[in-house]
This record gives structure tokens, sequence and C-alpha cells, in this order.
């Protein structure tokens, strides 16, 4: 999971996230 | 190129080999090389900047002879390889008038990957290189020179600087991220805040408002904390930066103990001078005698050999006077005075006879002058004369020192005048001054280093107490809610991985960074005595010698060795960056003497798969090709024909015409 990216990036690293937990 | 600079109309440079490997470009002042590096930058960014960081005018960028045609229009086109894949980048401009801001409102951006156009060109350009890295594969010998002056210029070119490199060494990547997943985890938490209002209940209501308020809380107080952090480097720069004025200065001190010391020497040797002066006039007073030796000389011979004749005679009389005497008494006693023999007459009268002549003989004698001390007395003040004669060599000899003295003397007035001149302007207040500036800016960081610590440890009240506002909220019963608690934490989690891994990759990078910049400083230094090179918070350099002494800037800087340490740090910064490119160098070698020069050709091929060398014939002269044995790929030269043609490119022939 360790995501390694002037942001808005952010939209596709919370829908990874989201992924992971839930 | 079309139109660009000294270019007129189409002109194309095609390096071999696949780029790889090294390219020189050979051309005296004035024919071009600048502007090839130029028309690359432009094509990649659409701007050029000047070595003072201004950005050139485009109507400075337009061909003379094309602008006398009325043609209003010039562009670059540049293929290159990116991550394996062909790529092509065509930007043009066209003016219905010679204008600036016609020519900005005229340009066009084209790039293609693996054949295929691009969106949003621009901004692909920029992920492929950085404008802000791309001074370090760009650059000119100037930058070399002044690499340390940018670190000292002030603290924004300084933190402009770090920044650069950091980014070179990809620590921005660490920093973005974590901003990012910042970034999310507050969404997360907004987004909780409106479900639990949405849920209803009195309590609940409370609770999300609490919450709520203690985020915004907690968001206030980071803003302020980064705002003194901010604050306090700043400051920390201006310290850093004036400590290192401060080290500058210790120059001047031991420039103004050299002056007192040669003004010593100075007066020690014109004393020395004096001294031999009044010696040779003490010499040039006897002078005289010299003169007169010769004469003196043949006196003295004369006074010997009469005074020896006189004491002859005088002794032959005294002799005569005696035998007289004999013969007196002989012929009283009729009695030999010899042989005590009694004498008859005839022998009588032959004593009689013999002792007239005696007489005579006498008398002879006695006309001559007796021996006297006068004889003596002439020949002794003449010879004490002789004496004191000059030798040439005495007076040479004098003289040479003399002249020792005096070169010694102009010796030490030369390198009078030059520390003078070097002490002249200076403030000798200004010491005292920047150490009372860093000890009161010190006190000022130490407030600031204990107002964050505060601030801190009320963000660690504030988070505590959130944690248990989230307990609490945890406990409800509700789905959406769990999930959302579970993804913040996850989030959390992530980022303070992320928020580790800044510090640590800084510190690694900045150690292989020195590690590589040490290699590549050894192969190409100038004394063997320099050891290593270490690299300061601000990426500055010392040099660290054999025997563990670190010398500063101000210790090593009269070696010329200025050039070979930032060419070390730039060669370390290409091996570990995170961005790869060809390095372009106009005119590096102009301020290397020949012995470094050839160390850092040979040390070039080691740099980079491509590089690009602008030189003139001065930097790099004939025969110094062997030192990059066989790595040379293009060799092309430049000559600006006139202002009707501009400049024309050609393959260079042997021996470099």
């Amino acid at each position: 999971l360790l995501i390694l990216v002037d942001r808005g990036c952010q939209e596709q690293i919370m829908t990874i996230i989201n992924q992971r937990v839930g | 190129m079309l139109n660009f600079g000294p270019y007129y109309r189409n002109h194309e440079i095609s390096f071999q080999n696949d780029g790889l490997g090294i390219h020189l470009i050979r051309g005296g002042n004035g024919q071009g090389k600048t502007s090839i590096q130029r028309a690359i930058l432009w094509g990649l960014y659409g701007e050029v900047k000047d070595r003072r960081g201004e950005t050139i005018r485009p109507t400075s960028l337009l061909n003379h002879t094309a602008f006398n045609e009325d043609i209003y229009q010039f562009g670059v086109q540049i293929d290159f390889i990116h991550d394996g894949v062909n790529c092509r980048i065509i930007r043009r401009t066209q003016a219905i008038r010679h204008h600036d801001k016609k020519y900005e409102e005229g340009m066009t951006l084209e790039l293609y990957v693996d054949g295929r156009i691009v969106p949003e060109p621009e901004r692909q350009i920029q992920r492929m290189l950085p404008p802000d890295v791309s001074r370090f594969y760009f650059f000119d010998g100037e930058m070399l020179r002044d690499y340390e002056e940018l670190l000292e210029d002030d603290s924004r070119a300084m933190a402009l600087l770090k920044d650069s490199i950091e980014r070179v060494l990809g620590v921005p990547y660490f920093k973005m991220a974590r901003n990012d997943l910042e970034g999310i985890k507050r969404k997360f938490e907004r987004e909780r805040a409106r479900i639990m209002r949405q849920l209803g209940g009195s309590d609940l209501e409370e609770l999300a408002e609490l919450q709520q308020m203690l985020q915004d809380e907690l968001d206030d107080l980071d803003k302020t904390i980064n705002e003194l952090e901010k604050q306090k480097e700043i400051l920390d720069n201006k310290i850093a930066e004036d400590k290192r004025k401060l080290a500058d200065m210790k120059e001047v001190r031991e420039l103004a103990t050299r002056r007192l010391e040669i003004e010593k020497d100075i007066e020690i040797n014109e004393g020395k001078k004096d001294k031999k002066i009044a010696e040779r006039n003490t010499m040039i007073e006897k002078l005289y005698k010299n003169v007169l030796a010769p004469i003196a000389s043949t006196l003295i011979e004369k006074f010997e050999i009469q005074s020896q004749q006189a004491l002859d005679m005088y002794n032959q009389k005294q002799r005569a006077l005696e035998h007289a005497d004999k013969l007196k008494k002989g012929i009283k006693e009729s009695k030999c005075s010899y042989c005590g023999t009694v004498l008859d007459e005839k022998k009588l009268k032959e004593l009689e006879a013999e002792l007239e002549e005696t007489k005579i003989r006498i008398e002879e004698l006695t006309q001559i002058p007796e021996p006297n001390l006068e004889y003596e007395h002439s020949k002794n003040t003449l010879t004490k004369m002789m004496d004191d004669v000059l030798s040439s060599e005495d007076l040479e000899e004098i003289d040479k020192k003399i002249n020792e003295y005096d070169y010694e003397i102009a010796k030490l007035n030369s390198e009078l005048e030059n520390v003078k001149s070097k002490l002249e302007g200076v403030d000798a207040d200004e010491p005292s001054r920047l150490e009372l500036q860093i000890r009161t800016n010190e006190k000022e960081s130490g407030r600031l280093s204990g107002k964050i610590e505060a601030k801190k440890e009320e963000k660690l009240k504030l988070l505590e107490e959130k944690s248990e506002l989230d307990r609490k909220i945890d406990a409800i019963p509700q789905d959406q809610l769990k999930k959302l608690n579970k993804r913040i934490i996850f989030t959390d989690s992530i980022m303070r991985i992320f928020e580790r891994a800044i510090s640590t990759f800084r510190e690694e990078q900045k150690a292989a960074v020195e590690k590589t910049a040490t290699e590549i400083f050894r192969e190409i230094r100038s004394k063997e005595e320099f050891d290593r090179l270490k690299i300061n918070d601000q990426y500055g350099l010392s040099i660290i010698t054999v025997h563990n002494t670190i010398l500063d800037r101000s210790e090593w800087r009269s070696s010329g060795e200025e050039q070979i340490v930032a060419l070390s740090l730039i060669g370390a910064l290409n091996k570990c960056a995170q961005v790869k490119a060809p390095i372009f160098m106009d005119t590096p070698f102009g301020r290397l003497d020949v012995t470094h020069g050839e160390r850092v050709l040979k040390y070039l091929p080691k740099m980079s798969d491509q590089i690009v060398l602008l030189v003139t014939d001065r930097e790099f002269r004939e025969g110094d090709e062997i030192h990059l044995a066989g790595k040379i790929k293009t060799d092309l030269s430049l000559k600006y024909t006139g202002e009707k043609e501009g400049s024309i490119i050609y393959p260079t022939t042997a021996g470099g015409e």
C-alpha cells in the first residue's frame, strides 16, 4: 500500500484507502 | 532551431550514438554556444533566464536577419528519449508585430510520446524535468564558480537552492505524500462530523460539535506551529549565514595580523640595511688609501733598502774602528794584538801604513749617515696604512647585502600594499556587531523553540482530549461511523510512516551525496592531502584533510579548488538524482588550470550517460581529445559568419579546425 505521488492524487489515494478499510 | 538567436532559418544538431557519450560543440566567444543551451531550455519551458536569473525577453531571442526581413517567427524542435520511449517537443511562436506580448500570445507547444500527441504538454514536461532542478543539468562555468556564493547570497536564495537540491534527491515526494494523507484525513474527519449531525440526538450533536471544535483548535494550533517553525527556520538560516560571514572575517583578522608582521619585518630589514650603509661609508672614507697604496708600497721597499745599506755601512765602520784600535795598541806595544807576536821595524811600518788606510776608510764611512729610527718610523706608518687598504671583495660583499635588503624590503612593501588593499573598506566593528547579532538571534531562536514546544504540548493535550472524545463517538454503534473511524486511524498510521521517512531519507541521501561527491573529488582534486568532502545542512561544503582538519571555504578558496568542489557536488547530485537527464556544460573549464582541466576531462565520461560540452578552443585545446579516450561521439564547430547569415554549425575536422 505504501501511494508513493502542485494534488487534488488525493482522490486516488483516498480510493485505495477506502478499498482497504471497509 | 528556427530563427533562434544567431541561427538564421533552420539549423539541426544531431547527437550521434543515440545521444550516449560525450558530445563536443566548439566555438569562440560570441559564436553561438550559449544560444544552443538556451534553445533547449526555451523548448522545454517556454522561457530562458540569463546568468542573473532574469528572464530574457522573447524579442531578444529572434534572429536579427529574420527581424530585418519582417519574419517574426522562431521555434525549437527537440527529439529525445524519456523512460525508454521516443519523445518530441515542438515549440513555436509567431507574432504579427515584434512585441514581447505578441510572441507570448502566439506561442504553441506540442509534445509527442511514442508518436502520439499528449494533452497538457507543459505539465508533462515539468514532470519529466522540473524547471527548478534543470540548473543542475544545464549549467555554465560561472555557476560552478558562484555555487558557494549562491549559498551565502541571502536566506531566500539559499532556501531556493536547498529546495532545488532536495528536489533533485527526491525528498519532496515523501513530503507531498505526507501532505496528501493529511488532507485525506481531514476529509474523513469532516465527513464523520457531518454524518453524526445527520444521525440526530442532542447528545450526538453536542459530541459532534465538540469534536469539530477540537479539530478546529487543532488546525489552528498546527497553523501556528508551522508559522513558528518557518520563522525559526528563517532565523536559523540567518544565524548560519552570519556565522559563515564571521568565519570569513577570521581571514580579515589574519590579514590585519599579517600587516603588523610585515611592517615589523620591514623595520628590521631597514635597520639592517642602515647598519650596512654606515659600514660602507666608513669603508669609503678609507678609500684614498687604496689610491696611495702603490706609492706607499714602493716607498716602503725603498726605505727598507736604505735602512739596510745604512746598517751595513755602520757595521763596517764599527769593525774598522775596532781594527784601528787593535793596530794602534800593537804599534804602541810592538806586539800583535791578535796573536801576541813581537813585531820588528819592518812589520811596525806595515802596521802604521795599514792604520793610515783604516783611518781613511773610517773617514769614508763616516760621510754616510748612521742608521736612525726615521726610516723605521716612516716604514711602519706606511705599512699600517697598507693594512687599511680595502679589498674590492669587501665592498662588493657589502653592496650585495644592501641589495638583498632592498629586494626584501621591496617584496615586503608589495605584500603590504596587497594586504592593505584587501583591508580597505573593511569595517573593523563588523565582527563584534555580527557576534552581537548572532547572540541576539540565537536568543530569539531559543525563545521560538520554547514557544513551539509549548504549542506542541498544548496540541498533545488537545489530541488526548480528542482521542477520548473519539473513543466515546466510536462507541456509538453506527456502521458508517465505525468505517470512517477506522479509515482515519489507518490514514494516520500511514501518515506517520511517511513523516518519519522524510528525515530518514533526507539524511541517507545527504550521506550518499557526500560519499559520491568525495569519490569524484578524489579523482579531480589538486592536493592529495585534501581527503574528503563534508556537506552541511545548508548543502555548503567543507574539505577534510588527511589529518582530519576541517577546512572552511575561506581556507581553501584561494587554492582554486572552488570549481572542483562545486563540480564534485553537482556530479554527485546527478548520480544520486531521481531525475535522469543529459548534462549540458557551457564553458565549464574557463577558470581551471591545465592540470585541473585534464583531470576533470578524464572524469567526465563517468559523470552521466550523455554529456554535451560547449567549449572554447582556449579551454579545450588540440590534443585534449586523448583524455576522453574515444568517448567523443559528436564533434561540431560553430562559426559566426556575420550579421546576415548569423552562426553556422559544421563537423569539426582533424586538429579541431
